[in-house]
């Protein structure tokens, strides 16, 4: 007890001598889901500069000089990974030339590294689309998973900053507690549900969470705007049968609309990404948005 | 066999002891040391698995023995020879633990083909590379015009196939290659290694590579939003400055993007440091390098995340270039050397509509390039000869529109020797300006794949053929890694 304390104040002096004594952690978040997570497990103990906005996919950012600027000051780069930004994060972090944020260390994370992906070991052949075989990398539309997620970001932030170790723990078991709380009645709600049509592979993993089956995509292939031929199909296939249509804020509309008229079906755009200063409460109550809408309920 | 068992159990235990320390070690030690710690525990962790695995073996083999040597009937066990094609018991594994081929680099290929075709005979780019004041013009100075790059049959051309290989040496540094073979050639494009942890901030660069200096000098034709490169390029490095050399650049840990370069080049460029000295020895003396030096500063504000503006200066100096000019006869007269340094400053604006696939999406982008010679006669010249003085400059401005998903539009200006004078002594001459119009439609239907329509309007004042056209539709295929969206 004495040593710890001893430990504790020797600790407290040479901080002070070097650092300022509250220095927050620099955090870059590629997303704004991922930027939600450092802001729930973090607090006021990080600062959060977050990359790519929530209205644009980040599967075609180009890597602008301010997201160098970024990650040149950060101490740990948060991402979402399984190569969902491999179009413009690397280029970024090779401008940045800061060797905290390099891959392999201290201050990186990818979300994908931490959880298991579902979708995996696909053919890595593009004439199917911009496939990603290590697995679907939209992780982040399921609750369960981001807190476990959640749960190891604690842990890499409280390496970071050990002596608010126990606070970064104990927040991220207070939002895997407030998901398990909602995780329940959400499963109830979608009990029954008919299916969902989706415009990409997005809301897979949210699907699998509430046991709702995917019954096709707008796109023909990953990546691959919808043609007609495929959307005719997908008519054919699904006519007399129940659904939703759920597609996200940067997809184009007319695809959804289309398939919406002829099946009669409900259709309904969504964010996939939470607003940019969202908080824990912010997400689950975004993911709460597409389980009524999936389960066709009025918004 | 028991011996091996001790072994195991021996090891296992030691392990276990190891590993049930951890916890209180990692909850002791330091960020960094816990995180040592955390991997060390992992491969301890996979090492129990390997043990135990071998443990559970030997005791099934042994199991299988004790059963051997109390069995009742006669006969093999087993076949004779059940895994095949063992003639031998050679009384352990043969394999070898190897990683094979997955230490192997990113590996892309960029075919890049085009059809040709215009009104001058198929001599617009030799109009182009000579170009008033710049290539062979009236002045004859410097290598003449010939094939330079980019240049085009009429009809149908593989334009190049670009190999490009990255991936990291060690813990220190990247390696980046990238060949270019083309029709009756192959050629470094860029080999360079560069630091991966340096000082926060630095980069340093060595090997052969693109220059810094200006926007587009480091993208490689297939990164270009023409078939052709912008014509102050052409004009004044003759294509892109591509030299061995060293680079450093530092980033500064300021709230704006602030990225200072400085180069040492060899200095190989035919039009800023060209060494006349091989083809004509008893005239000219080579300088040993480095004979290039650049620098460039680029600053780019945060504009929000519609929008992106980066502005750059960029200078050079060549403390050698060497020309002959003039006649021919008596060469020793015209055989000039000395001097040359060049300014630039480009500027980009991106806008990024948040609709589907870069429908919506905005770039514009301009730069200008003043570049001069100061060449004075060789020492050993035979009669006092009056010095040259060259000065030329260049810029071009271009747009590149989004129309729909999947399409761009895109237009560019060129404009060169808007000044453009020699003076030889005391007599100046000026020369006219040259100028190009483009425009092209590009249809992208992946970001791995684009095929591009474009056409050229020229009006180069010599020798008569003023104006010419110029029609290309290119193919550009992307096969392997995916590639960076780079600023």
């Amino acid at each position: 007890m004495m040593r710890t304390m001893r430990q504790a104040i020797l600790t407290g002096v040479l901080l002070a001598g070097t650092v300022p004594a509250a220095a927050e952690v620099r955090v870059v978040a590629t997303t704004s889901s991922m930027a939600m997570l450092v802001r729930e497990i973090g607090g006021s103990a990080v600062s959060i500069t977050t990359l790519a906005p929530p209205d644009r996919d980040p599967h075609y950012l180009l890597a602008r000089p301010s997201m160098m600027v970024a990650l040149r000051r950060a101490d740990l780069l948060v991402a979402v990974g399984a190569e969902l930004e491999v179009g413009w994060l690397p280029a970024a972090i090779q401008g940045a030339s800061n060797p905290k944020i390099l891959v392999g260390q201290p201050g990186y994370f990818e979300g994908a590294a931490q959880i298991d992906l579902i979708e995996t070991g696909q053919v890595a052949d593009r004439s199917r689309g911009d496939v990603h075989p290590m697995g679907n990398p939209h992780y982040y539309m399921d609750p369960v998973r981001m807190a476990r997620v959640g749960r190891a970001l604690a842990a890499r932030l409280g390496a970071l900053d050990p002596a608010r170790k126990d606070e970064f723990a104990n927040r991220a078991e207070a939002f895997a507690e407030a998901v398990d709380e909602r995780a329940v009645r959400w499963r109830q709600q979608a009990a029954g549900a008919a299916g969902v049509v989706l415009y990409h592979k997005d809301a897979n993993y949210l699907a699998l969470f509430l046991g709702i089956p995917v019954l096709g995509y707008i796109e023909p292939l990953p990546g691959i705007p919808p043609t007609a031929s495929h959307l005719r199909d997908l008519v054919a296939r699904l006519s007399g049968t129940q659904g939703v249509i759920l597609y996200n804020g940067y997809h184009p509309s007319e695809g959804p609309a289309f398939l919406s008229r002829q099946l009669g079906w409900k259709s309904r755009q969504l964010q996939l990404e939470v607003p940019l200063e969202a908080t824990g409460s912010t997400y689950l109550d975004h993911i709460e948005q597409w389980v009524r809408a999936s389960t066709g309920a009025t918004p | 066999m028991a011996e091996r068992l001790a072994i195991l159990d021996h090891e296992l235990a030691a392990i276990e002891s190891l590993l049930s320390a951890m916890p209180a070690r990692i909850a002791e030690a330091d960020t960094v040391a816990a995180l040592r710690l955390d991997a060390e525990r992992r491969e301890m962790e996979a090492r129990r698995g390997v043990l135990a695995d071998e443990r559970a073996a030997l005791e099934k083999e042994r199991a299988e023995l004790a059963a051997y040597r109390t069995r009742t009937v006669t006969g093999p066990l087993q076949p004779a020879d059940p895994q095949g094609l063992s003639p031998l018991d050679l009384g352990a594994q043969t394999g070898q633990v190897s990683s094979g081929q997955a230490f192997n680099p990113a590996i892309s290929v960029i075919p890049d083909i085009a059809y040709y075709a215009d009104d001058v005979d198929g001599e617009a780019f030799e109009l182009v590379d000579g170009a008033d004041g710049f290539g062979g013009g009236h002045e004859h100075e410097g290598p003449s015009g010939g094939h330079g790059h980019g240049t085009l049959d009429r009809g149908f051309n593989l334009r190049e196939m670009e190999l490009a290989f990255s991936g990291a040496v060690d813990p220190y540094f990247d390696v980046w290659a990238t060949v270019a073979l083309g029709p009756d050639e192959i050629e470094a494009e860029e080999v360079y290694v560069q630091t991966r942890k340096f000082v926060p901030g630095l980069q340093l660069r060595v090997g052969r590579f693109f220059s810094g200096v200006g926007h587009i000098n480091k993208q490689h034709p297939h990164q270009w939003d023409f078939v052709d490169q912008a014509l102050p390029y052409q004009a004044v490095f003759g294509g892109t400055l591509a030299e061995t050399g060293v680079q450093v650049t530092w980033l500064p840990n300021v709230p704006v993007y602030t990225l200072l370069g400085v180069e040492a080049l060899q200095g190989e460029n035919e039009r800023l440091s060209h060494q006349a000295g091989e083809e004509h020895p008893g005239l000219f003396e080579e300088t040993p390098g480095p004979r290039l030096f650049t620098g460039f500063l680029k600053v780019s504000p945060d504009v929000g995340y519609a929008h992106a503006l980066q502005g750059g200066v960029s200078f050079g100096r060549s403390r050698s270039h060497q020309e002959l000019v003039g006649g021919i006869e008596d060469a020793a007269e015209e055989a000039v050397e000395g001097a040359a340094w060049f300014f630039g400053t480009d500027w980009v604006w991106r806008y990024d509509s948040a609709r589907p696939l870069g429908r919506g999406d905005l770039t514009v982008q301009g730069e200008y390039v003043y570049r001069k010679k100061d060449l004075s006669p060789i020492a050993d010249a035979p009669a006092a000869r009056p010095s040259r003085v060259s000065t030329q400059d260049g810029l071009y401005a271009q747009v590149v529109y989004g129309i729909a998903s999947r399409w761009t539009l895109a237009g560019r200006v060129d404009a060169i020797g808007l000044v453009n004078r020699l003076e030889v002594g005391e007599v100046a001459s000026e020369y006219a300006a040259s100028h190009r119009y483009s425009a092209a439609v590009a249809f992208n239907p992946t970001e791995f794949s684009r095929v591009r329509v474009q056409y050229n309007a020229g009006r180069f004042p010599r020798e008569g053929k003023a104006v010419f056209h110029q029609v290309f539709v290119q193919f550009q295929m992307s096969l392997g890694v995916h590639g960076a969206h780079r600023f």
